[in-house]
Parts: C-alpha cells; sequence; structure tokens
C-alpha cells in the first residue's frame, strides 16, 4: 500500500509541497484503516483525490505522507427504485459519469465540476453558503455517507432523506477540508437519462448576463447547471424533463427571452457539459491557476464584477437566484492581488485557485480537532 | 431496545427555585419586567406541546418540568450576557421560541433557566435583489410570511403550526413545511445564522449577503456551522438570527386529488413523478384508514382532510366487509365516541387496527403545484399524466378543500384529551426501495397498543417520509402514560430496525433523544465533539437530542 516513489509533477503542477511518501489504498476498507489512529503517530496524513482543491495554507508544518484515494472508486451498490448510487469516494467525477449512463442513469441535473476531480475531494471542498435544494449540488445530493475520524470509530449517515434528527453530522466533513477525517463513501442521487436542451443567449457584460439569469429563475425554469463565458458573451443554461415541459419552456422563453436565443438539444448538452468540465478553472492544475480568483458573490453586489475590472477572463459557473460563483482570470499575480483587495469589501467569499493564505483557527476548531484527531494524524488542521 | 421513555425523563417536581440573587443577576442583564420566576409563569413554562406533558398536566402533575425562572433578552447583547452568566453559575440554560415543539425540546428540568426569544421578533431586512431575507429568531412563522407576502415573496415554509410556532424553532428543529417537494425544508432555505454559542461568543455561520462584514464573525475554515447548528435544538448555541433564502409568491395555483385502488400503486406513481424531475408544491397521500377518520370527523362537521366520496365509500366498504358483530360493537363505539367518549374507542386499537386489514386499501392523493405561467401548467400535466396512468383523477376540489382547511388539523388534537385519550404523531422518512417495508413494520409495532394512521407527505427522488398519527387511551393517568410509552417504544425501535430515520421534521427533544444513535451510527462522538467546541460547560439545552 505504501509507495515511496512519487511522481513529482503531480505536486509541482499543483503547486503542492512534495509528501514524504505515499499510501495508495485499494479501496475504502483500507483508507479506514489508514486514518485510525493505532499507537504513535508517525508522519502527519494528507488526504488526497485529485488535489484540486487543497488549500496549502492549511497543512500544518514539517514534513508528511499522502494518502492518494483514487483507486477507492468502486460503485458498490446501485438502487434503481430509489435512485442512489453508493460509491467510493476516491471515484473521479467524470469515470463516475460515465460508468453511471452504462448502467442506466445518469449524473445529468448536477451542476458542472472538474471531470479529475474526485467525489471525496468534491464534497470535502470548503464551500459555505452553497446548499442548494434540486439537487444541483453534489453536497445537496449527497443523501448519505461514511466517514472515518483518527480518533473515533467510523461514522454512517443513514440514507434517509432530510432528516431531522439532530445536528446533521456528515457536515463535519462535508467542507471540512479533510481537518477532521476521510469521506470513505457517499450515496448520491442519481437519474434516469432524460431528455436535455441547452438554451444559449448572446450577452454583453456580466450585469446583462445576471439579469438574464434571474428572469430564468423567476420564470419557474429550473436550470440543471448555467454557465457564462465573458470572451464569448454567452450565458448557458441546461434544463432536464419530460419533453412537453421542455416545449413548454422553449415556448415561454420563445415569448418572452427571446432575443439571441439559440437552442439545442441532448446531444449538445452533453457535450458542452464535458468540454466545460474539461476545461473547469476550479483546477490548481490549470495553466491560469496561479492568476485566478474564485468569487462567491450575491447577485445583488455582482456589478461588483465590472466594477473591479482588470480581468482578462471571467466566467460563471454557478447562478442561482441568489448567488453565484464567478472565475476570474488576471493577466498577472499582482494584478490578481489588487482586484482581490476590490473584491473583498462586497463579495461572500473570495480565494484565489492557488491559494496559500495562513488563516487563524478559531478555538472551536481547535478544540474539535483536538477532540477528533488528538495525536494530529491528519496534516490538515491547527 | 430496552429504553424506556419514562426512564429518560426527569419526572419528578423539580422544586429548584430562583434565588433572591439569581434573580438580581438576571434582572441586571434583561431588566426586571423581563424576569418571571412566579408559580404562574413558572407553570406557563412547564410544557411545550409534546402531548407526554399534556397528558401529565391532564392528570393534574403540573411540576414535572418547572424551569427556575424564565429571562425574556431584547437583543444578542443580551443573550449573550445570559450565556456568560450561566457559565458562571453553572444553570442550565434553555431556548424557547413559540413552545410548540412536541418532542419536549423547550422543557428546562434541574433549576434550568427558560431564555424566551419572542422579544426577538423582528424582520430586519427583505432584499429582492438577491431574494433574501434576515429576520430575528422569536419572529413567529405566519407573521413573517403575511408580511413577506405584502412584499410579493414567500418564504414557502408552511408547517401546520403556522401560526404558533417561531423561525427559531424551525432552524433548531429541521422544520418542514407543507410545500417542502418545491421550496424544501428550513436547512434548504437558511444562507447563513447568527448564534450565540455556548462558550458565550457570538458567530456568522457563513459569509452573509446581508450582513455588513465584521468578517471576524466569519469563519474563514472548518467545517460549515450552519448546518451543524440547524438542528442542534439549542444543544450548542442560541440563534438569534438567521438569514433565508425567499422567492417570489407564487400567482397560479393547480391542485388536485387522485384516487389509487391501493398504497403500493399510489407510492409508485409518486415516486416515478419525483424522478422524472417534477417539482409538486404539495403532495400528501392519506392511507385509508386515515380518511375513514377524517370520515368520523366529517359527519360532524369540524374538520375534514379527505373529500366526502372517498369516505362514504369507505365506510361502506368497511360495512360490507366486516362481519355483524363486529360492526355492530364498531357502529356502538362510534357512536359513543360521537357523544364525547373517544377515549373509550381508541382503548380498543386491536378492533380499529384490524379494521383497517380488512378494507379495501383505496387512498387519495392531494397533490399541487404553485408557479406564474404556462410552465406550472405543462409541469401538473406531466404529473397529472403519470397519477393517470395509475388512479383516478378527481378533479380539483379535493385539492382545493385541502388548501383552504391545511392549518386546520393541529388546532384540533386538544379536545381528544379531555376525553382521557391522546394522540400523537411521528413522522420518519426512508428511501422508496424501504418505504412500505417501513411503513408496514411500525403500523404493526404499534398496533397493540394504540390505532394508527398514516399519510405521506414531504416526498423527494429518492424517498419520503411517513406521518403517523396515533391515538390511545388509559383509564388512568398511569395507564395512558404507559400505553403512551410502549406505543412511542414499539414505534420507534420499529423505524430503527427498519432502517428508516427517526425524524423527519419535528426534530428529537427529549422525546427521541434516545433513538438518535440509530440514525447517526457512530454520530455519538462527533456530537460530543461539537458539544467540547461549543459548549465547554454543557449548560446549553441538557438531555435533549441525545440521551
Amino acid at each position: 500500500m505504501k509507495k515511496t516513489r512519487i511522481a513529482k509533477s503531480f505536486y509541482s503542477s499543483r503547486e503542492l509541497p512534495l509528501p514524504e511518501a505515499e499510501y495508495w489504498p485499494e479501496d475504502a476498507a483500507q483508507l479506514q484503516e489508514l486514518m485510525v489512529d493505532q499507537g504513535a503517530p508517525e508522519r502527519p496524513r494528507l488526504l488526497v483525490g485529485d488535489g484540486q482543491h487543497l488549500r496549502s495554507g492549511l497543512l500544518s508544518k514539517g514534513k508528511f505522507d499522502v494518502v492518494r484515494t483514487e483507486r477507492c472508486a468502486r460503485i458498490l451498490t446501485l438502487d434503481m427504485q430509489s435512485k442512489l448510487v453508493r460509491v467510493e469516494a476516491g471515484v473521479r467525477w467524470r469515470d463516475l459519469q460515465d460508468r453511471l449512463v452504462e448502467r442506466g442513469v445518469s449524473l445529468h441535473a448536477y451542476a458542472l465540476y472538474p471531470s479529475t476531480a474526485t467525489l471525496g475531494g468534491l464534497l470535502a471542498r470548503s464551500q459555505p453558503t452553497y446548499k442548494e435544494f434540486h439537487y444541483r449540488d453534489l453536497r445537496d445530493g449527497c443523501v448519505a455517507l461514511s466517514t472515518v475520524a483518527p480518533s473515533t470509530t467510523s461514522y454512517r449517515y443513514l440514507p434517509a432523506p432530510r432528516k431531522a434528527s439532530g445536528p446533521d453530522l456528515r457536515y463535519l466533513f462535508l467542507g471540512g477540508e479533510g481537518m477532521l477525517g476521510a469521506i470513505l463513501t457517499a450515496t448520491l442521487v442519481v437519474w434516469k437519462p432524460t431528455q436535455g436542451r441547452l438554451y444559449r443567449w448572446n450577452i454583453k457584460g456580466v450585469t446583462a448576463a445576471v439579469a438574464k439569469a434571474r428572469s430564468l429563475f423567476d420564470m419557474g425554469v429550473r436550470p440543471s447547471w448555467t454557465h457564462y463565458d465573458m470572451g464569448r458573451n454567452e450565458l448557458a443554461a441546461a434544463v432536464h424533463g419530460p419533453e412537453r415541459l421542455l416545449g413548454a419552456i422553449d415556448r415561454q422563453l420563445g415569448m418572452s427571452m427571446s432575443e439571441g436565443l439559440e437552442i439545442s438539444g441532448d446531444e449538445d448538452v452533453q457535450r458542452r457539459r464535458r468540454w466545460l468540465e474539461d476545461r473547469h478553472p476550479d483546477r490548481r492544475s490549470a495553466g491560469a491557476a496561479p492568476r485566478t480568483l474564485a468569487v462567491t458573490l450575491s447577485l445583488t453586489d455582482a456589478g461588483l464584477l465590472e466594477e473591479v475590472g482588470g480581468a482578462e477572463a471571467l466566467e460563471i459557473h454557478r447562478f442561482s437566484a441568489h448567488t453565484a460563483v464567478a472565475y476570474l482570470t488576471y493577466p498577472d499575480v499582482s494584478a490578481l492581488r489588487a482586484a482581490r483587495a476590490g473584491l473583498e469589501e462586497r463579495a461572500l467569499i473570495v480565494r484565489p485557485i492557488i491559494d496559500a493564505d495562513t488563516v487563524t483557527w478559531p478555538q472551536w476548531a481547535q478544540t474539535l480537532k483536538t477532540t477528533l484527531d488528538a495525536r494530529r494524524r491528519l496534516a490538515v488542521g491547527p | 431496545m430496552t429504553v424506556s421513555i419514562a426512564n429518560t425523563l426527569s419526572e419528578r417536581a423539580s422544586q429548584a427555585v430562583a434565588s433572591p440573587s439569581m434573580l438580581r443577576e438576571l434582572a441586571a442583564i434583561v431588566g426586571d419586567p423581563w424576569v418571571r420566576a412566579s408559580e404562574v409563569d413558572r407553570l406557563a413554562y412547564n410544557n411545550d406541546c409534546w402531548p407526554r406533558g399534556i397528558i401529565l398536566t391532564r392528570g393534574q402533575k403540573v411540576h414535572h418540568h418547572l424551569p427556575a425562572a424564565i429571562v425574556q433578552p431584547a437583543n444578542e447583547a443580551e443573550v449573550t450576557k445570559l450565556v456568560q452568566w450561566a457559565r458562571k453559575t453553572h444553570t442550565p440554560i434553555v431556548p424557547y421560541g413559540a413552545g410548540s415543539g412536541v418532542c419536549g425540546g423547550a422543557l428546562a428540568d434541574d433549576g434550568g433557566v427558560i431564555v424566551d426569544l419572542k422579544r426577538l421578533g423582528r424582520i430586519l431586512e427583505t432584499r429582492e435583489s438577491d431574494m433574501t431575507v434576515r429576520a430575528e429568531s422569536g419572529i413567529i412563522g405566519m407573521i413573517m410570511e403575511k408580511e413577506l407576502e405584502r412584499r410579493g415573496f414567500t418564504l414557502g415554509h408552511f408547517p401546520s403550526s403556522l401560526y404558533c410556532s417561531s423561525l427559531g424553532g424551525y432552524l433548531a428543529a429541521r422544520s418542514a413545511g407543507q410545500n417542502s417537494s418545491l421550496y424544501g425544508k428550513i436547512e434548504d432555505m437558511v444562507v447563513s445564522m447568527r448564534v450565540v454559542t455556548g462558550a458565550g461568543e457570538v458567530l456568522e455561520t457563513a459569509a452573509d449577503p446581508l450582513q455588513g462584514r465584521p468578517r471576524h464573525l466569519v469563519p474563514e475554515v472548518g467545517p460549515d456551522l450552519t448546518q451543524l447548528f440547524v438542528g442542534s435544538e439549542g444543544t450548542l448555541g442560541l440563534i438569534t438570527e438567521s438569514t433565508l433564502r425567499i422567492a417570489p409568491a407564487p400567482t397560479r395555483r393547480i391542485y388536485r386529488g387522485f384516487q389509487f385502488s391501493s398504497t403500493s400503486l399510489a407510492l409508485g406513481a409518486i415516486q416515478e413523478m419525483m424522478q422524472a424531475g417534477l417539482r409538486p408544491s404539495v403532495v400528501r397521500l392519506y392511507d385509508a384508514f386515515d380518511s375513514l377518520i377524517a370520515g368520523k370527523r366529517s359527519s360532524t362537521r369540524k374538520n375534514e382532510d379527505a373529500p366526502p366520496w372517498l369516505l362514504d365509500r369507505l365506510r361502506t366498504q368497511a360495512t360490507s366487509v366486516l362481519a355483524t358483530p363486529m360492526m355492530s360493537q364498531l357502529r356502538r363505539r362510534v357512536d359513543t365516541a360521537a357523544k364525547g367518549l373517544l377515549g373509550r374507542i381508541v382503548g380498543q386499537p386491536v378492533i380499529l387496527n384490524n379494521l383497517i386489514e380488512a378494507l379495501p386499501a383505496d387512498c387519495m392523493l392531494v397533490i399541487g403545484f404553485d408557479g406564474f405561467n404556462a410552465l406550472i401548467e405543462a409541469e401538473a400535466e406531466c404529473a397529472f399524466e403519470i397519477l393517470n396512468r395509475y388512479g383516478l383523477d378527481l378533479g380539483a376540489e379535493p385539492g382545493m378543500h385541502w388548501l383552504q382547511n391545511r392549518f386546520n388539523v393541529s388546532y384540533k388534537m386538544s379536545p381528544m384529551f379531555d376525553t382521557g385519550a391522546f394522540v400523537d404523531t411521528m413522522e420518519v422518512s426512508t428511501t422508496w426501495a424501504n418505504l412500505e417495508k417501513l411503513h408496514e413494520s411500525v403500523r404493526r409495532a404499534m398496533s397493540p397498543h394504540v390505532f394508527v394512521m398514516a399519510h405521506f407527505s414531504h416526498v423527494y427522488p429518492e424517498g419520503s417520509s411517513i406521518y403517523f398519527t396515533f391515538a390511545g387511551f388509559g383509564n388512568d393517568l398511569d395507564e395512558t402514560l404507559e400505553t403512551y410509552d410502549a406505543a412511542w417504544r414499539a414505534g420507534l425501535d420499529a423505524v430503527a430496525n427498519a432502517g428508516g430515520s427517526i425524524a423527519h421534521h419535528h426534530g428529537v427533544g427529549q422525546s427521541k433523544a434516545a433513538w438518535t444513535k440509530h440514525d447517526h451510527p457512530g454520530g455519538e462522538s462527533l456530537f460530543e465533539s461539537l458539544k467540547a467546541a461549543f459548549d465547554p460547560d454543557s449548560i446549553m439545552n441538557p438531555g435533549k437530542v441525545y440521551a
């Protein structure tokens, strides 16, 4: 399981520090073994899926080993009646999509995510404020999971919808960035393959794009995913549903939002999803990553993206009726820093993709760490 | 499962009375008029809407959960000082909203002080540009909804207790409203909360569009605190404000009733509809027994959840299938009940539960779509097409009738207790594949103790909740409590064994605290770590959530 020769390019391409050694568990059971606190601590361990969303500023100082999770990628169960799939968390997002299509179900209703990212990484990355109903967000579609923290036995969240039995303990791990433990398996809602429609508008400027997206939501349309590309002046929205409903949306948009509108079918939806997910800006290994900021804004403040200016590329990968997540790429790092200062005034979250900011850990986080990872077996955290 | 509910409760009369020095210290924080410690005031907070407490109260046992005092802070600063005082004096504190919880989640024992948050009752800001509202925790649901409607919005949260429940209570217990299939539960609506932790610190659980920075209050690392504080039932801190997503108020409503020849068939239709990506606002499937009981109520013109046609039919069918001696016995008992002795009939649960076994399994679905334009008509048509393949379209009347009467049911339960009987509800959830097994297991387990009916509501692509209503009777207080506890124990054990969740939207409180571990295998140590982080002195609502 332990591997001493390390592919240095994996870390250098992601601007991550090199570990001393790598562990490659073959399945969730081996991963769990590696996480449990057994006797004297060795070097702290860092969980790495595809390494796209790690914040190196959260790493504890000193040497560490890496546990690579991507071999933990089995589909464990598929409940066709409840449309739930249970998988090991090391599975890559694109692989999971393809393998489920072979089994007659689909992940088409989810938002756009980097294709190489692992499920565990996508679930564990920090993403406060983003709980979305209607299953666009992976965290929302993840109805159950199993985890392990070094100082405790494993934890399993029952796959029953929307429980009210105390705090949602999943969220110690969802968004927890691997600080308190590992996500071993996850149970996701999947869908019967359904017709899709791609609606595209030629729109110039963020403010106009936000207004258009907002009109779409106000009309009652629930897109599976949305995307705005300032370079192409294009807002795209993919919608899935029964053909009769899609026909009604065609007519409604034709009546009230027809200017610059192009409509295409399911093949285009699938093709565009793959294209966008392969080039997703939220990846440390993306060429422009050192010059890219991820910015979450209230729609009220979306105009700020234009006010601050200076970006050579701007994409919005998520719209809701409330917020948007934009990726702004600047000509160089100094331009990024200047823009960041201007955005932090009003944006909800501003985060460089290559984020090495050191953080101040609040007292409560330190206590959580002490109770769940007493020997500091995990490399993330205070 | 051998845990006895009675054993988990502190039923002894808590005689802890606030000392003069305690009252002085509390008055120094909130002002003298807002500290209440008279016998009458303490009795008023002796119980929330937990039916077990109502049974005790009707049995004239009124000193079962007396707080030492009640304080009513006006703002977050006072709440913070109260928590700091509680830490210093090691006094348990219990957050209290409108007191509409049904699980004993807002009860104080052992000299605890109730922190009643009703004075924090303002809507602070509503913003159309990003469809958010920020409000204080003590605001009553209907007051908030009316104000939002006046401005053209809706929160979309319509629990049947809307008139008598508070925003803080919704958040504390992960509440669901009747329109949850479209708008989600309260945890889907909340963007961020402001909480005073048990450590006496103020936190914003996430960056908030309606809150001008102080960024230092928003954690930049660590787990998502919003979803950890939602549902914590005051065991980690007090929620003082929250920002929630809102939606445009719908201008078009399409409501219908459908009849199905079996629950199984109806559930299959609903499952197909939800997995097709359709989003009705309301989905409520009543089992045959639920409809039969509603029929009795209909005949006395008090309340009705099911349409007359179905009730008549069920009564006719019941008459035709039951043996004459059993029928006459039943008729006699129904007549007795109509004369105000309902308790006697619910004291014979085996007969009534057998009735449903003998009945044809006809059931009724109420379904509603809320929207704005032709899209909602198309979405409803897609759904009705699926439902028509399995059942019979009854037209708009049953749906509209339900819509007009939807808040009645919460206020109809209390008179039952006057007869010596009790009625309670248990809301559980599971996946589609496990739903009928769960339904059957719980019915079978509870049947010897109480008579049980159910409806299925709050449906999702992966599963549904089941809302069991059950009624029982005892000849005296002790027997009533024994029956009540035995029914709950049997029901929750059955849920746990069948792999369902013990709570979908009422929370845990005291009543289900011994069963929480079944929903979260291995979770107790995680909860303890949260307590260590946010409530280091264990002063926050002790005895709730986990027992």
